[in-house]
């Protein structure tokens, strides 16, 4: 439905040239949340104001459904306003001279997705049913709290069925507890329309709650595509590792290579390994483990004969009350780990640390 | 066919339509200036040949170091010192509290533009002289002197304080707009830390409006150096306080038996002379509208400008715009009403009053130029405040909002027709037209309602990109961003979104564009011809010939009239108060609150 | 109804109008011949001469310009900026019916000395004129004139003997309305003339000064007012048997640092009447204006002993014009009589060669303080004097003199 490729964008400034995004590739099928992750300042949304028409891009290409709207071969440069895209912006961008009902009734009203006057009323009370604003519709916008300011942003950006919905941290402006509502609301509302979206967050649980696939963009670059699954459990890269979830992140070489149903093995500062690794490694090769702080097991004293056992002393114990979040250290080096609230851990205890051989992943 | 290609320095389709109508403004200013510049180097009509440099080379004198400049130094910012020391306050206290009559004192300063400056000028030289300044006497018979030395006359000081007092109005206007916009939410954000009312005021609202008084500034320093009627009737003609304004009347003008003589270039000259610091100022100005993300306050979060409840202090701030009110509109309008009712404009006394008649009155009508100057003047008020509105909000779009690689360029050359004097613009615009009879006899120009017009969009343009410059900045990008994505065109943006976000900002810079071009004489009489005569021509010519009790009393009838209808024009727009974006929608629960 | 009206008058004022003047004409001119002296009488003998032959050669004339005016159907003229507005109907009317013209009159205020500069490089440009008719000074005219862009009218002194009974009844005469190079360019038609106008509660008329160069005297420190220009001091090189450019130069300059301020003569008599100044260097015009709308207003007014300067205004028919003809019976017309009885009660400025109250007042205080009054084209010298100020030399001395009027 969208592709983006070899997307480039360098901003011109006093201090010089800033390329905010260089080389973005991806595509989103039709249906699909399609979320771009990354800290602040990292491009993402020059790429989405790149893909609505808000920017022009220095190269690349980029497709909304059948029709190229930007090629830097042959000039093309499609104007926003064809584009056909409904856009969430991060400031709402509610018209405050407006009431409600005439902000969601806007794009009926004027420009191209100009609908006959008496279907503008029934569809604008469709769109705020849908974000739950029916009674709202004769407040002056500005009278709105954040989280209504929101909705009638998503309304207005709905009321004209776009085939595409861009959203800019849609979100970030709400208190937490009304962002982790929303995030499920606004899947299941889009899931329920059918709706091809790009959502720009920075925040990792956002992303991994809303998205059908998951874009972690670092300095201007996407590091890794995947479902939230891959991402989370098998990160690409170190970026990508740290950005989601908490990593422990080891460099490490190898020492053996899994051969006649033998386990391969990898030395780290924190001990020798064992862990399942792919065939095309060779012994010696330098290459980074990570393993996810849940993933590790903590016991008071050895229980019998393990694998990947190793010693460590807890630094940090800090109670999040469904569980224990620990800071072990492991000749020498910080470990995090998650301990059930049933386990009593204190600082400066003495533990056994087990790291399940198949929590240990390998970085490329 | 759908697709558009692409241009450089990020310029898409969207803003073609604001760039060529800006190009178009800016082509007619760069053909105007450069005719000006071209007429420096002209010994003295331009359709003679010859070249000379004594325009340049006359200019440097000795004197214009040692007097002219320092007098024209303290007159600039004299009156910035006094504009702003009134003008300001007057702003906050009109804008954003609760101060009452709030409507009727906007109404008044905007009436000052239309009382002519002579009037202003005779006024304070009644109340202000040595030897016949009423306050003089009145202070000296009380303080047992027989006389007090203090007088308009004859001072620089005098001169910057009259021409303060007459332009603290377009600062009012510069900042009343940009003060109405601002997020409460900012403000209230300071208060919630804990800052007191006046220095949220200092540290919060003062910096937020800060391109608005700057560019307010810069605007009437350069006005304040240009006018030249004030300054010549209170000393500058005589040569006791030479300011540019004058030496560039003289060297126009240097008062021989030969018309022709005229050394317009001369003109040129200063207006060169007077622009290299205005576009050093200017300058100043754009650096810190670069910052200007900063001032984008006008965001998509809602918001209501919040006034400020005075409660018992509001006498003192009601005192204070009377205060203004009594010098800038009370007095003259009573010397204009005095001079009107005098056969011949004495000094109040029982003598005088024994005389007091309406014969002035009589007659006024057919006097002015009856019917047929009365709808030139409208069609030409109109028409330029229109089409001012219209180009500068086209320049400072593609200035504010957009990427444009000529913007700063843009935002430059808008701002130079300020500095050249009228007179030299008029003639350049006077020549320009003879040419065109010559060569384009189908262009309606010379001698048209047409050529006073363009003369004055081009003079006002500068005053009309200031106002939409700091009110467009003013509106978040994305307000404008989100309209596009959601189908329409800028065209249709400007119009269902922006131009409504902005209208304070628009209705006083239409109302106030009409009040100078309803006001203006200098270019108006030079462009004059058969069929364009205006009202302010009219009572200049009244003044000039000697009929001052006709041309006060018309005086009087143009300040009434236009009095009453931008009352009227103010009501219907919502008032000045109510038309405010935001208010009208945040009004009634929760500014009562407060 | 009221084009109905106008035939009508028409019909009925012109036939007899022609007998009228065809009779007088043959019952003044042995008159008119031994009433003219000089080089005159031969033109005017030879026009009147020629008038006289059935029909007359002026009527002849006359009707052969209303003809080709009213094809013309127009004509747009300028008044002098200080007329009334009220003005220009009554002006417009009368001109149309005293020539039976059907045609379009517009007369505009302009200021002439703005406008002359704009009708030279119109001349100069080779673009047709804004206005057929122009009105302006004598110094003015004069150089449109040298810079081709006024009209000489054919038979001017016919045309003026046919339209003018003043000239007719040779009370006046040919070279009073046009005068040395302006003749038959050119028609004057009203005059001012310059002199010290004061307010006699703060000064008594043996106190003021009585030569130009007295103005630089200490005891008239800050008292008095005079115009930027240099109309009151330029003409002196033609007024002084002896002179000396840098010595006059100084006069001026003493003057100029001596006056209290530099204001348009209408500012500055204002302010006299305010008590702010004593006396003010002005025109007899401000002097009438003030006592005709205030008899009581405490001013009086004085010659200078040593010279007084006369000003002249002067209408020309520009080149190129659009409607010469029309152009020309308004240029003509304008110094009769009957124009003179519509502007001179509201302008109160005097026709040096008419006949009304004003005018024989005019004439009268000149004689009675036997005031020297000298203008531009009176004598050779002061045309002398003219063309010099024309030249790179004299425009600078111009300009320097400008200067020492405001004190520098
Ligand atoms: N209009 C602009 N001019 C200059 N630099 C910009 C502009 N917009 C964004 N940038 C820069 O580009 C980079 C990426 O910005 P952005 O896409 O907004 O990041 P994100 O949305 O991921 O926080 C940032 O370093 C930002 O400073
Ligand atoms: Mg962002």
């Amino acid at each position: 439905m969208i592709r983006v490729k070899n997307l480039r964008k360098t901003f011109l400034t006093k201090q010089g040239s800033q390329a905010a995004v260089h080389g973005a590739e991806f595509d989103v099928a039709e249906g699909e949340i399609f979320m771009l992750l990354g800290p602040s300042g990292c491009g993402k949304t020059t790429t989405l104001r790149c893909i609505a028409g808000l920017e022009t891009p220095d190269e690349g290409e980029i497709w909304i459904g059948e029709q190229l709207v930007f090629g830097d071969r042959g000039g093309t440069l499609l104007p926003v306003y064809k584009r056909g895209v409904g856009m969430v912006f991060q400031s709402y961008a509610i018209w405050p001279h407006l009431t409600v009902f005439d902000n969601v009734a806007y794009p009926l009203v004027h420009g191209i997705y100009k609908a006959p006057k008496r279907e503008v009323k029934g569809r604008v009370q469709k769109a705020l049913s849908l974000v739950g604003l029916e009674r709202f519709e004769d407040r002056p916008a500005p009278l709105l709290s954040g989280g209504q300011q929101q909705r009638v942003a998503l309304a207005r950006a709905l009321v004209y069925e776009p085939k595409v919905l861009l959203l800019d941290e849609p979100l970030s402006n709400l208190d937490a507890k009304l962002r982790a509502e929303m995030r499920i609301e606004l899947r299941a509302l889009m899931k329920r329309l059918n709706i091809t979206a790009i959502y720009v967050t920075h925040d990792q649980e956002e992303a991994l709650v809303l998205s059908d696939r998951i874009a972690v963009m670092h300095a201007g670059e996407i590091k890794q595509i995947g479902t939230p699954r891959d991402i989370y459990v098998k990160p690409q890269n170190d970026v990508v590792a740290g950005f989601i979830g908490t990593a422990n992140l080891f460099s490490a070489s190898i020492t053996a290579v899994p051969r006649n149903g033998e386990e391969g093995s990898v030395s780290t500062p924190i001990g020798a390994l064992a862990c399942p690794l792919p065939p095309s490694v060779a012994v010696g090769q330098p290459v980074t483990i990570m393993f996810r702080p849940e993933d590790v097991v903590v016991r008071a004293s050895q229980a019998g004969p393990s694998q990947n056992s190793l010693c460590g002393v807890v630094e940090q114990a800090v109670f999040v009350g469904s569980r224990l979040q620990c800071v072990l250290s492991v000749q020498g080096h910080k470990v995090h780990c998650e301990v059930p609230k049933s386990q009593l851990v204190e600082t400066g205890q003495s533990v056994v640390v087990e790291i399940p051989r198949h929590a240990i992943h390998l970085l490329p | 066919m759908s697709a558009s290609t692409r241009r450089p320095g990020g310029i898409t389709t969207a803003n073609a339509l604001p760039l060529a109508f800006s190009w178009l403004i800016l082509a007619v200013v760069i053909v105007l200036l450069a005719f000006v510049l071209y007429m420096t180097f002209v010994p003295s009509l331009p359709t003679e040949p010859g070249f000379t440099l004594k325009h340049w080379s006359n200019v440097a004198s000795s004197r214009l170091l040692t007097r002219v400049i320092p007098n024209t130094a303290i007159v600039g910012f004299g009156a910035i010192f006094v504009g702003a020391f009134f003008a300001l306050p007057m702003a906050w206290l009109l804008n954003r509290t609760t101060l009452p009559l709030r409507a009727t004192f906007t109404t008044m300063i905007g009436i000052t533009p239309v009382i002519p400056g002579f009037i202003l000028a005779m006024g304070w030289i009644m109340l202000l002289d040595e030897r016949i300044g009423l306050l003089n006497n009145v202070a000296a018979s009380l303080l047992g002197f027989s006389s007090i030395p203090l007088s308009v006359k004859d001072s620089p000081w005098g001169i910057a304080w009259v021409l303060g007092l007459i332009l603290a109005p377009a600062i009012f206007f510069l900042v009343a707009g940009p003060l109405c916009r601002i997020d409460p939410s900012l403000e209230e954000a300071a208060s919630v830390v804990g800052m007191r009312h006046l220095t949220t005021l200092r540290r919060v609202t003062l910096p937020l409006v800060w391109p608005g008084i700057l560019g307010g500034l810069i605007y009437v320093f350069m006005t304040a150096v240009s006018i030249f009627e004030i300054p010549a009737l209170l000393g500058a003609a005589s040569g006791k306080v030479p300011v540019l304004a004058s030496e560039i009347f003289y060297s126009v003008r240097p008062g021989g038996p030969l018309t022709a003589t005229f050394a317009y270039g001369a003109a040129g000259v200063y207006g060169t002379l007077l622009a290299a610091p205005s576009l050093v100022a200017l300058y100043v100005y754009l650096r810190v509208l670069e910052r200007t993300e900063r001032y984008q306050v006008i965001t998509g979060k809602g918001y209501r400008p919040r006034e400020t409840d005075l409660g018992g202090w509001s006498w003192i701030g009601v005192g204070f715009v009377v205060l203004y009110l009594a010098l800038a509109v009370g007095l003259p309008l009573l010397v204009l009403l005095w001079a009107s009712l005098m056969p011949v404009l004495q000094m109040p006394s029982r003598e005088a009053l024994s005389k007091l008649s309406f014969t002035n009155y009589d007659g006024l009508f057919e006097g002015l130029g009856g019917f047929g100057v009365i709808s030139n003047t409208v069609v030409l008020v109109l028409s330029v405040s229109l089409f001012v509105s219209f180009f500068s909000f086209m320049v400072s779009w593609v200035v504010v909002r957009t990427q444009a690689q000529s913007r700063k360029l843009m935002d430059m050359l808008v701002m130079v027709p300020h500095a050249i004097p009228s007179l030299a613009f008029a003639f350049a615009l006077a020549m320009l037209g003879i040419l065109a009879s010559r060569w384009l006899p189908w262009l309606p120009l010379s001698g048209t309602l047409g050529i006073i017009a363009v003369a004055h969009v081009i003079n006002r343009m500068p005053y009309g990109t200031r106002v939409m410059n700091s009110a467009l900045a003013q509106v978040h990008r994305e307000l404008e961003e989100c309209a596009q994505v959601c189908g329409t065109k800028t065209p249709t943006i400007m119009r269902t979104i922006i131009l409504p976000l902005i209208k304070p900002s628009v209705i006083y810079l239409v109302v106030w564009t009409a009040m100078l071009s309803f006001q203006e004489v200098t270019m108006a009489l030079f462009l004059s011809g058969p069929h364009n005569n205006v009202l302010s021509v009219s009572i200049w010519v009244l003044w000039e010939g000697g009929n001052l009790g006709t041309a006060a009393a018309g005086a009087v009838a143009m300040v009434a009239t236009t009095g009453l209808l931008m009352f009227g024009i103010l009501r219907l727009a919502g008032g000045p108060t109510a038309g405010l974006v935001g208010r009208e929608v945040g009004a009634a629960p929760l500014t009562k609150s407060q | 109804m009221g084009r109905l009206r106008k035939i009508k008058a028409l019909a009925s004022g012109v036939i007899p109008w022609c007998v009228l003047v065809v009779s007088w004409l043959a019952l003044l001119m042995p008159l008119q011949l031994v009433m003219r002296p000089g080089a005159e009488t031969a033109l005017v003998w030879e026009a009147l001469a020629d008038a006289a032959e059935a029909p007359s050669k002026g009527k002849q004339l006359l009707d052969e310009l209303v003809r080709k005016a009213k094809q013309e159907g127009e004509v747009v003229a300028t008044i002098s900026s200080s007329w009334r507005k009220t003005l220009i109907q009554p002006l417009a009317d009368t001109f149309r019916k005293r020539f039976g013209l059907d045609i379009k009159v517009t007369l505009a205020n302009v200021e002439s000395s703005q406008h002359f500069a704009m009708a030279i490089a119109e001349t100069q440009a080779g673009a047709p004129p804004t206005y057929d008719v122009v009105q302006g000074t004598d110094s003015e005219t004069m150089q449109l004139h040298g810079g081709g862009g006024t009209q000489r009218v054919e038979n001017w002194e016919a045309l003026v003997a046919e339209i003018n009974p003043l000239v007719r009844s040779g009370k006046v005469r040919l070279d009073q309305i046009g005068q040395g190079p302006l003749r038959g360019q050119s028609f004057m038609f009203m005059a001012n003339v310059k002199q010290l106008i004061y307010n006699t509660k703060l000064i008594s008329e043996k106190d003021l000064p009585r030569t130009h160069a007295e103005l630089g005297d200490p005891k008239y420190k800050g008292k008095f007012s005079q115009p930027p220009w240099t109309t009151h001091w330029d003409i002196g090189p033609a007024a002084f048997e002896k002179f000396n450019r840098n010595e006059w130069l100084d006069v001026v300059r003493r003057a100029g640092k001596n006056g209290g301020a530099v204001l348009y003569e209408s500012a500055g008599v204002q302010r006299v009447v305010l008590g702010e100044f004593a006396f003010v260097l002005a025109q007899d015009r401000y002097m009438r204006q003030i006592f005709g709308k205030d008899p009581k207003a405490p001013i009086g007014y004085r010659f200078f002993d040593d010279y007084n300067g006369l000003t002249s205004f002067y209408h020309s028919v520009r080149t190129r014009a659009r409607h010469p003809s029309a152009g020309t019976l308004f240029a003509l017309w304008m110094t009769t009589p009957e124009a003179q009885a519509i502007w001179q009660p509201s302008d109160l400025q005097a026709v040096p060669y008419g006949d009304s109250a004003i005018d024989r007042e005019f004439r009268l205080g000149i004689e009675k303080s036997k005031a020297r009054v000298i203008g531009w084209l009176d004598n050779e010298k002061a045309l002398e004097v003219l063309k010099w100020y024309g030249t790179d030399e004299g425009r600078k001395y111009l300009e320097a003199m400008a200067r020492a009027i405001r004190g520098e």
